[in-house]
């Protein structure tokens, strides 16, 4: 499988003033770290072609958190899958800023279904990412056991997979991410299959994790709820083939807690979502 | 603790489950040997098998025969199984080349292995290799098969994952293909003993001068009925290690396939 990562750009200040043209860009600050134009990703089978992403341009800042939200099936997970690399054919253009030059990954990808191994026990899933980029086996594991630390499953290092939870294995993929340290993490709804409660206290601790090290995320969801607990900005995608309908700020004090959210606030832009995502909704049950 | 002993009180009853069908046959058969309902002639008693069982071990030419089969089906197995795991491997992550090799396995999948024997004499001579070659054929087919549908059914997400914290072709194989797929892989090996033995047995009996079928086989025509029992005894015995063998250690290198 080829495996490119989507081409690096170095000076974001000098397309910082380009940025300003698109019109529905939220306001934000900071230098440029994801600049995605025309972005268009076509499935074709023997039989028949998907058109899953049609133009689309986004920028997402540096250490900002981005929220994609979309209708099932709109192909916010394949803009994702571009970005991490995995998906190398598609049209258009992506730059993804790098200051990095210690040749360490770019992006790291958190799925939906853990993509933790069965077979390795936590502390090598956690330290897998470092394995590869061959790090030392001390040095990987001391790194891999802070993290695991910070998401409290310290003492499970030696624990397989199969003896933990739902919750805890995302917890795990989670700590495999940040401990990878990449500069940009995408999430794919991480925590679409785990329970409420679950999901809020993953939630509060990945937002304190990304207080912590100010990483650059994008994540996807379907959740208005979620997004708007999490975003610093959210783009409202379209039914397929997924397009940027709009983007919004989300303009809620931080640390947000369950009690801080201005509930007000947080209703009028729940409903303002409710209402731009209903039609797409609608339309991707409809077809 | 409590659960691991708890495992090992559970296994043991399986054990016990499987074993006393089997000594109520034995014993039937001892009594009714014993009674001349059955003729010992050629049901001698199962305590007379065991009996002349030892001693053909000990001064008989059944330890020989028993080394040769034992010779054969560990070559046979170790190419066999090589070959399969690594053909199998390969085809089940690139495309191109299962699309290559895939019809010339599924051409010789449903052949009996033992109709394709005579074919093999021909062409290179009715010599020992032939003999481990064939079984070799059946256990690579089996476990080519058993691995290429094991590397297909893994979670798309294992290797998305691995590639995307920059696993190369070797850690991908390694870290991902091998275990994902090994219970699978066990049951090709497993499939491929039942068969490879089956082999094994019919061309010592049919084309061989040494081995465990060519034993029994020799001892019926002679009337040495005791020795073939003896002989069956053995490959029975060679039998229960290995495939049993093979499917305790998948059992205990899948362990986390068992919840």
């Amino acid at each position: 499988m080829n495996r490119e990562p989507p081409k690096a750009f170095n000076e974001p200040d000098s397309k910082a003033t380009a940025m300003a043209e698109t019109s529905y860009e939220a306001s934000a600050t900071g230098s440029p770290c994801i600049r995605a134009r025309g972005v268009g990703k076509t499935y074709s089978s023997r039989s028949s072609e998907v058109e899953a992403l049609t133009d689309v341009d986004l920028t997402v800042y540096d250490q900002e958190f981005f929220c994609l939200l979309g209708p099932s099936g709109c192909g916010k997970s394949t803009f994702l899958r571009i970005l991490s690399g995995l998906v190398s054919e598609y049209s258009g253009e992506i730059e993804i800023s790098s200051a990095r030059a210690d040749g360490g990954s770019v992006t790291n990808m958190v799925f939906q279904e853990y993509g933790i191994f069965p077979w390795k026990t936590v502390l090598n899933n956690v330290a897998f990412g470092l394995k590869m980029d061959g790090v030392r086996k001390q040095r990987r594991h001391e790194r891999a056991r802070s993290y695991l630390e910070k998401v409290g499953l310290a003492e499970f290092a030696d624990a397989y997979p199969h003896q933990l939870s739902g919750g805890m294995k995302q917890r795990v993929a989670i700590a495999r991410a940040f401990t990878n340290d990449p500069e940009v993490l995408l999430m794919d709804e991480p925590f679409g299959v785990l329970d409420a409660q679950t999901k809020r206290n993953l939630q509060t601790e990945l937002l304190s994790l990304w207080s912590e090290t100010k990483k650059t995320v994008v994540y996807v969801t379907h959740d208005i709820e979620e997004a708007i607990t999490l975003g610093d900005r959210l783009a409202v995608m379209t039914a397929r083939p997924g397009g940027v309908k709009e983007v919004l700020d989300v303009d809620l004090p931080r640390p947000r807690t369950r009690g801080s959210i201005p509930t007000d606030e947080f209703t009028t832009l729940r409903e303002r979502v409710w209402e731009l995502l209903s039609d797409e909704v609608q339309q991707s049950v409809t077809r | 603790m409590s659960h691991a002993r708890r495992r090992r009180h559970t296994s043991t009853r399986r054990l016990g489950l499987h074993l006393a069908p089997i000594l109520a046959v034995v014993l039937c058969w001892e009594v009714l040997a014993r009674l001349a309902i059955l003729n010992p002639t050629f049901f001698p008693p199962p305590s007379v098998v065991v009996g002349v069982t030892g001693q053909l071990l000990v001064e008989g030419p059944l330890l020989y025969h028993t080394w040769v089969s034992l010779r054969r089906i560990l070559i046979a197995f170790l190419i066999g199984a090589t070959s399969g795991i690594a053909v199998g491997l390969w085809m089940g992550w690139s495309r191109p080349v299962r699309l290559i090799v895939n019809p010339y396995v599924s051409l010789f999948y449903p052949i009996p292995k033992i109709a394709l024997v005579p074919i093999m004499f021909t062409l290179l001579g009715v010599t020992e290799t032939v003999r481990v070659l064939a079984m070799s054929i059946a256990v690579f087919l089996l476990v080519a098969v058993n691995t290429m549908g094991g590397v297909r059914q893994i979670d798309d997400a294992y290797i998305d994952a691995a590639l995307d914290n920059g696993a190369g072709t070797l850690a991908l194989y390694r870290d991902v293909l091998i275990p994902g797929s090994l219970s699978e892989i066990f049951a090709g090996l497993s499939l491929g003993l039942g068969v490879g033995f089956n082999l094994i047995v019919v061309i010592e009996m049919l084309a061989a001068k040494s081995g465990l079928g060519y034993l029994i086989w020799r001892s019926w025509r002679l009337f040495t009925i005791q020795q073939m029992y003896a002989a069956l005894v053995m490959i029975t015995l060679l039998g229960i290690v290995f495939i049993y063998g093979v499917d305790i250690l998948g059992n205990r290198l899948t362990f986390w396939e068992a919840e």
